[in-house]
């Protein structure tokens, strides 16, 4: 049923398919739509740091962009040239096509169109990514769904590789920081011997997807990588390891990288030292931060808003490693209730002994009611909660989606190096807010 | 209730079209002879649609709110936006059942808590297709509030010109203008973009004419300043010349009708017929002759692709030639017969320029800059950005950035640096395009086709 909301920060299912297809080099979306819905996901999409989409999302993407004839007789006919021409016009290892609202409520039959296309030799599958069935997460998931239902199209798997570990549960663009959180978990387990496979980004691709069926683990970060992973464990027999949201920091991260480690029989020495030298490496760096801390007051109580992968990490952090004291957390993203009960023992977990409110909503006005009432000395959330911070004339610190105050590449907030950027974020947003900068 | 009828197409009010790719005289010779022909796309890429660009106008309204009514992607484009705007949020569930009371609750709790002047409830198409009925809703909240609550009736499909939003919008935007008899010593000036009606009103200053800049920026006191004005100047006709046709309609406020104050003739041709319309002397510097003694010449012996919206690109490519250098492209996101006149003038000054009508379409872009290799390429940043990458030293710029002299001088600048180090550029082209190799070898108008009725 309809649940209006003012602001949200999360795109639908079709951006977050499109989002998804669009960031795996060789995938191919073909969005089977009416006009516009591509360029809402662009306009989205540009809204998490700036960033120009990728080469064949945004404008590039293609698009049967379906008018009042097709809407009103069908428009599987527009769809079959679509498909047929997007194979001419753009080179791809992979053609994913993802229906939208439109195009599923006025019955089109996408999946007969792209087996129809599958019978002809091209390697087409299709989604139902509908907007209205869900949010961006829902989309991602449903496009790694739909990848492992048609994972012949993919090529002939090969023996497992135990040593590779799926990074699931960051969604593309939706999260904001994608890239570098993706880059940063790459290096971490690189540096315990493990090997990523981080499925999107400049590192990720159809090999990756291939992949996904013969890896040794699947490392969990969000509520919509557990679906994605049980099917893995279930099917193909990769176990899987719930990371807990995106840990931030030395003691965090060793923490999953331990039990990664412990689960998949690794050399504990070897991951000793690499944890004690990445704890040696932000030792360094906070100690380095101290002056600045205590000459502009650096110990705040906090108002966090962010999405489910984000939340209990950066509080925990902030917490433990800062000092800092919460006031309100507000998860931002609808996770399933499902996945609520968790959390919430994550974030009590880790804000122990404080009085902070905990919310999930998306709401923009709520949001930003419950902020006023608890009050802050800074809010980390997203460019939403300005008017909440000017309110409050306090600094914010955007590290949620949507991000608008700088140009988000590679940079992340989790693992080691996360930290030491989140650290320097906020003491940029406080030195500008101060007028020092 | 019966419906009302919805707002006539571009294609229907205006002919206007949407794919072409071809010399500016064959489109003109259709255009004359009142034949032309719509053109559809059998490979096409994304492309906005009217309910973007209705978001587009009424999100630059100060003070208002917007209720997008749909699933929440179609409010997307707003994430980043600043005023109060809220989504219904629709789910599968009802786009069978219907949405009942969705608009209401959503209408109601966006002015609880901001207490807007005025709200807009945007159709998306997923109510188009249910037929769900916004307008009864807004109605009655309209009383119940105390305040405009107004139905915007986009839809998504019916039209294949997105500028058909920009006339729904203006429907909308008409209806915050309250009649009145009162006359009052200002001009409004209408633009759906602030930094362009921000810089045609630092040339009005010089004439000393006061200015009511609409619709965006502007509040309630701006709109109800509407109807008292003394006349109405479009900066951008393609998307608010309905708002000014109206205030002529309903109003009574004339609406000077011409060019757009892009390029230094035309900007001096601009303040003249506004200074003989309000009264006013025109200022001495109106006379100087020459542009291009005045401005260089930066652009000599350049090539030169536009990609920006009809009025503005229409008249960069005279502002281009001023700037001695030649059109070689001109890809418009459509076309339509008010621009009959400009487009017969650039097929007397550009006859061999190669006139592309797309809105997006960076697969044809692509194509076409591959053969035409302009020299440089002048567009709105994302489209530049794609020139780019396609090894074209480029200039993103928008509309308000090419007005009056000051726009003039900004392009020659930003062309000169873009020509004089194509180092970005050459790095961004080193990577393959996306596009197979076999589409590059063809014509780019392969997939422009005559529309089969």
């Amino acid at each position: 049923m309809a649940r209006p909301l003012e602001r949200p920060g999360v795109g639908c299912a079709l951006h977050g398919a499109l989002h998804s297809a669009a960031a795996v080099p060789g995938v191919v979306p073909i969005l089977h739509a009416t006009a516009g819905c591509g360029i809402q996901a662009h306009r989205n999409g540009a809204a998490a740091g700036w960033v120009g989409p990728d080469p064949l999302g945004g404008m590039a993407a293609p698009g049967s962009n379906v008018f009042e004839k097709q809407v009103v007789f069908g428009a599987t006919s527009r769809l079959r040239e679509q498909i047929k021409n997007t194979v001419k016009v753009i080179d791809g290892q992979l053609y994913v096509v993802l229906s939208s609202c439109a195009t599923e409520m006025i019955g089109d039959d996408v999946p007969a169109m792209a087996k129809e296309a599958r019978d002809q030799g091209m390697k087409v599958l299709s989604l139902a990514s509908a907007g209205f069935r869900g949010s961006a997460h829902d989309g991602y998931v449903a496009f790694l769904k739909g990848v492992l239902a048609h994972c012949d199209l993919l090529g002939p798997a090969d023996g497992r590789e135990p040593l590779l570990v799926n990074l699931l549960g960051i969604v593309p663009r939706q999260d904001a920081f994608w890239e570098g959180e993706l880059a940063e978990w790459s290096r971490l387990l690189a540096g315990i011997g493990l090997r990523a496979n981080p499925l999107f980004g400049p590192d990720g691709g159809v090999d990756g997807l291939r992949a996904l069926t013969r890896a040794g683990m699947s490392l969990v970060f969000s509520p919509w990588g557990g679906e994605v992973a049980g099917l893995l464990e279930r099917d193909s027999g990769v176990p899987w390891l719930e990371a807990g949201g995106l840990p931030v920091g030395a003691a965090a991260t060793a923490e999953v990288l331990r039990a990664l480690a412990g689960r998949m029989s690794l050399d504990a020495p070897q991951v000793e030292r690499f944890i004690a030298a990445e704890t040696r490496r932000e030792d360094h760096h906070l100690h380095r931060l101290a002056e600045l801390y205590y000459r502009h007051d650096l110990q705040r109580d906090f108002a966090l808003v962010a999405g489910s992968l984000q939340a209990a990490g950066l509080v925990r952090f902030l917490i433990e490693t800062l000092g800092w004291s919460p006031r309100t957390i507000i998860i931002a993203d609808a996770p399933p209730e499902t996945a609520r009960p968790e959390l919430r023992r994550r974030l009590s977990a880790a804000t122990g002994g404080f009085d902070a409110r905990v919310l999930f909503s998306e709401d923009a006005g709520e949001i930003e009611a419950a902020i006023l009432e608890q009050g802050a000395e800074i809010v980390l959330g997203r460019a939403v909660e300005r008017a909440a911070a000017v309110a409050l004339a306090v600094p914010l610190v955007q590290v949620a989606f949507p991000v608008t105050d700088r140009l988000v590449l590679d940079k992340g907030f989790s693992g080691m190096r996360g930290a030491v950027t989140l650290v320097e974020e906020i003491a940029r947003a406080v030195l500008a807010w101060e007028g020092q900068a | 209730m019966a419906r009302r009828p919805g707002q006539p197409t571009r294609e229907r009010r205006l002919q206007a079209i949407s794919a072409w790719l071809g010399k500016p005289a064959a489109l003109a010779a259709e255009q004359a002879a009142g034949e032309t022909v719509q053109r559809i796309r059998t490979f096409s890429q994304a492309t906005p649609d009217d309910l973007l660009a209705a978001l587009d106008l009424l999100a630059g309204v100060a003070g208002a709110g917007i209720v997008v009514h749909g699933p929440r992607g179609c409010a997307a484009a707003l994430a980043a936006a600043a005023g109060p705007w809220a989504v219904t949020g629709l789910d599968q569930r009802d786009t069978i059942m219907g949405s009942e009371g969705a608009v209401s609750r959503a209408v109601l709790s966006l002015h609880r808590r901001h207490r807007p002047w005025a709200i807009f409830v945007v159709a998306t198409p997923v109510v188009a297709i249910n037929s769900d009925d916004a307008r009864t809703a807004a109605d009655e909240l309209s009383g119940e509030l105390g305040i405009p609550v107004l139905a915007v009736r986009t839809d998504g499909f019916r039209s294949r010109v997105a500028a058909t939003g920009y006339d729904t919008a203006c429907q909308a935007l008409l209806a915050l203008v309250p009649v009145t008899q009162d006359r009052e010593d200002v001009v409004n000036l209408l633009a759906g973009d602030f930094s362009t009606a921000t810089e045609a009103k630092a040339l009005l200053d010089g004439l000393g004419v006061a200015v009511n800049m609409l619709p965006a920026g502007a509040d309630a006191a701006a709109f109800a300043r509407a109807a008292r004005a003394r006349l109405s100047i479009c900066l951008d006709p393609g998307v608010t010349g309905a708002l000014g046709a109206g205030l002529e309609a309903a109003h009574g406020v004339p609406l000077l009708r011409g060019g757009v104050p892009i390029g230094l003739a035309a900007t001096r041709r601009w303040l003249a017929a506004v200074a003989a319309a309000t009264g006013h002397p025109e200022p001495g510097h109106l006379g100087t002759p020459d542009p291009g003694q005045t401005l260089g010449q930066t652009l000599a012996g350049r090539r030169v692709h536009l990609a920006l919206p009809p009025d503005a690109g229409f008249a960069a490519a005279v502002l281009v030639t001023e700037l001695g250098g030649t059109v070689s492209g001109l890809t418009l996101d459509h076309i339509d017969r008010t621009h009959a006149e400009a487009l017969a003038a650039f097929t007397r000054t550009a006859p061999d320029a190669v006139l592309h009508v797309a809105a997006g379409q960076p697969f044809e872009t692509a194509n076409l800059l591959a053969s035409e290799r302009p020299d440089l390429f002048v567009g709105t940043p994302e489209v530049a950005a794609l020139a780019a990458a396609a090894g074209v030293p480029s200039v993103g710029v928008t509309p308000g950035a090419l007005t009056g002299r000051r726009g003039a001088e900004h392009l020659a600048r930003r062309a000169a640096k873009a020509l004089a180090n194509p180092g970005f550029v050459r790095r961004l082209a080193a990577a393959p395009p996306p596009y197979a190799a076999g589409w590059l070898r063809r014509s780019a108008d392969w997939h422009i086709k005559q529309e089969v009725r």
